[in-house]
């Protein structure tokens, strides 16, 4: 079998169907490296929240993509996004998950820099020359960097869409979240929880708004007590919705005793983060066949002890590696990695409730949010002028 | 305590820590559910050994109810992820027992605090994964048996991106 790659893009219009995508999608190193390139390595993705550095000085290491990042609070109260990376050798210049510091000092020539970025000191600098000048050689910013409501984005691409434009409708899913909180605030200070599974990055992305499996793969975890016994049935009432931007979400608030699987929204942001109810997830790729996923509850400012333990509960029991929920739907995408080697039949088929389609809504066990994501990721591999 | 009683309840807690390991390799889970007393905790704490398990995250912190809908999973056949079950062998060593007063412990429900590290070997289908940490059990004397009040597994790698773990520490 020839590998698609970039070796045409008109492979991708091929691959990807209006009900359908071809396993290799999966499978495909070439893919990936192509995904990497136009999705991840240049589009808005999720990279944390601003209330993890709420003091000045606080900071936390990332990945954006494949790419090492460090989230900042200088001194003067300011979010910054910078590479992880010394600008003289390349050296990370953090080796902690979080923290608080003034100064991050590279551990090969102690090249040292203020929470701002800026180079402070470095040793023998008089060697180095008149002209040497330290203002270009400070940490280099991720290009962009935007928030919306707390919510931290970065994209390494220095033009494109802004970060309204991408999230577009997907908005009204962090407005959701933050206004189950009295004063509009929600805080991730409980730090995560990081489950290396050996699939790929898309199988946890089309998950999200898949509500045709929860009664199945999760049948064991003793959590499907709290629903009634239709909840995840068409009957129940639920709606799937295309957002667009391969954006989505599975909304019961019209249904009858609301959204019962936690305070907030349930949906999807392209191409990273999973607004989980009351958690946060996000999909970090690692390689063709293995994501981590990471986890962390929501806190909402202001709300009472009553409304808020019972989420908080519910996330020590279900999530992480080793929660009674997350381990299924790992051992799932596990399997379905395993059974995508087997290059016949072709497609992976996402038939159900095509026919709704063009109305962007469809019934709750319909997979239009997958098509949707589909729809979009094919616009992004095929946008010849990024690929040049 | 003369060297000899010293001995021998020493030999008593490895034995319990050995009977509690081979329970769990061998999936026993409700002789390992007895184990335990009725306020029991199993905790096994994520990003660090000293947490705060009411404001952080943990990759497990039960109480009995909790512990029992875990391996009432692991026994009931529908988990996809135990299917088939992990299986793992535990190696219980460095075992040091020291009174529960001497580690500031006051809750009179615990008599023994009892330090050890543990090695495990997993197995499931294509993944062989070697997990290691250091453990504390308080423990209790009840009708001469021993029961376990707390454990706390530190998983030395507990700050690290982890594979799945779908069966007891």
């Amino acid at each position: 079998m020839s590998e698609i790659g970039d070796a045409g893009l008109s492979a991708y219009e091929r691959l990807i169907g209006a009900d359908r995508v071809s396993g290799r999608l999966y499978t495909d190193p070439a893919v990936f490296e192509r995904e990497m390139q136009q999705i991840h390595h240049r589009g808005w993705m999720f990279v944390g929240h601003e209330s993890e550095v709420a003091d000045p000085g606080e900071f936390v290491t990332r990945r954006l993509g494949r790419q090492p990042v460090l989230l900042t609070r200088d001194d003067t109260g300011a979010v910054r996004l910078w590479s992880n990376r010394c600008p003289h050798r390349g050296a990370t210049v953090c080796a902690l998950d979080q923290g608080q510091t003034r100064f991050f000092r590279c551990p090969y020539h102690a090249w040292t820099f203020d929470n701002a970025g800026a180079l402070v000191a470095l040793p023998g600098e008089e060697g180095f020359g008149p002209t040497f000048d330290r203002d270009t050689h400070g940490l280099a910013p991720v290009p962009r960097m935007d928030t919306y409501r707390g919510f931290v984005f970065g994209s390494w691409s220095h033009e494109g869409q802004t970060l309204a434009e991408h999230l577009g409708d997907a908005r009204d899913l962090i407005d959701r979240t933050c206004d189950v909180s009295p004063v509009g605030e929600i805080s991730l200070r409980a730090g995560w929880l990081r489950h290396r599974i050996g699939a790929n990055w898309k199988m946890a992305a089309e998950n999200v708004c898949d509500f045709y499996h929860p009664p199945i793969t999760h049948g064991s975890s003793g959590l499907m007590g709290g629903v009634p016994p239709d909840y995840f049935t068409d009957a129940h009432g639920g709606v799937t919705r295309d957002l667009g931007g391969g954006h989505g979400e599975v909304d019961y608030r019209h249904t009858q005793g609301g959204s019962q699987t936690g305070l907030g929204p349930h949906g999807f942001i392209f191409p990273n983060l999973f607004i989980e109810a009351s958690s946060i997830f996000v999909i970090h790729p690692v390689s063709v066949g293995e994501m981590t996923h990471l986890q962390t509850p929501i806190t909402w400012v202001g709300l009472s002890e009553e409304m808020q333990r019972p989420q908080s509960r519910r996330f020590a029991m279900a999530f992480g590696a080793a929660g009674v929920i997350e381990p299924d739907d790992a051992a799932t995408w596990e399997r379905m990695q395993l059974g995508l080697q087997a290059g016949e039949p072709e497609w992976v088929v996402l038939e159900r409730g095509v026919q709704s389609d063009h109305t962007r809504e469809g019934r709750a066990l319909d997979e239009i949010v997958m098509r949707g994501f589909w729809r979009h990721y094919r616009s992004l591999m095929t946008d010849e002028a990024a690929a040049r | 305590m003369s060297d000899i009683e010293e001995l021998l309840e020493q030999q008593r807690v490895e034995q319990f820590l050995f009977l509690e390991a081979r329970l769990i390799d061998g999936r026993r889970f409700a002789e390992w559910e007895a184990l335990w007393v009725e306020n029991g905790i199993y905790w096994v704490p994520a990003n660090g050994d000293d947490t705060d398990p009411r404001s952080q995250v943990s990759l497990i912190y039960d109480n009995r109810a909790r512990m029992h809908n875990r391996v009432e999973r692991y026994a009931g056949g529908k988990a996809i992820s135990q299917q088939p079950p992990p299986r793992t062998v535990h190696l219980v060593s460095n075992v040091t027992i020291k009174p529960a007063t001497s580690e500031g412990i006051v809750d009179s429900d615990v008599s023994l605090v009892v330090h050890s590290t543990v090695h495990i070997a997993e197995s499931r289908p294509g993944v062989r994964v070697n997990w290691a940490g250091r453990v504390i059990h308080h423990l209790v004397e009840r009708q001469a048996a021993l029961q376990i009040v707390f454990k706390k597994v530190m998983l030395v790698d507990n700050d690290q991106e982890l594979t799945t773990i779908d069966f007891l520490l």
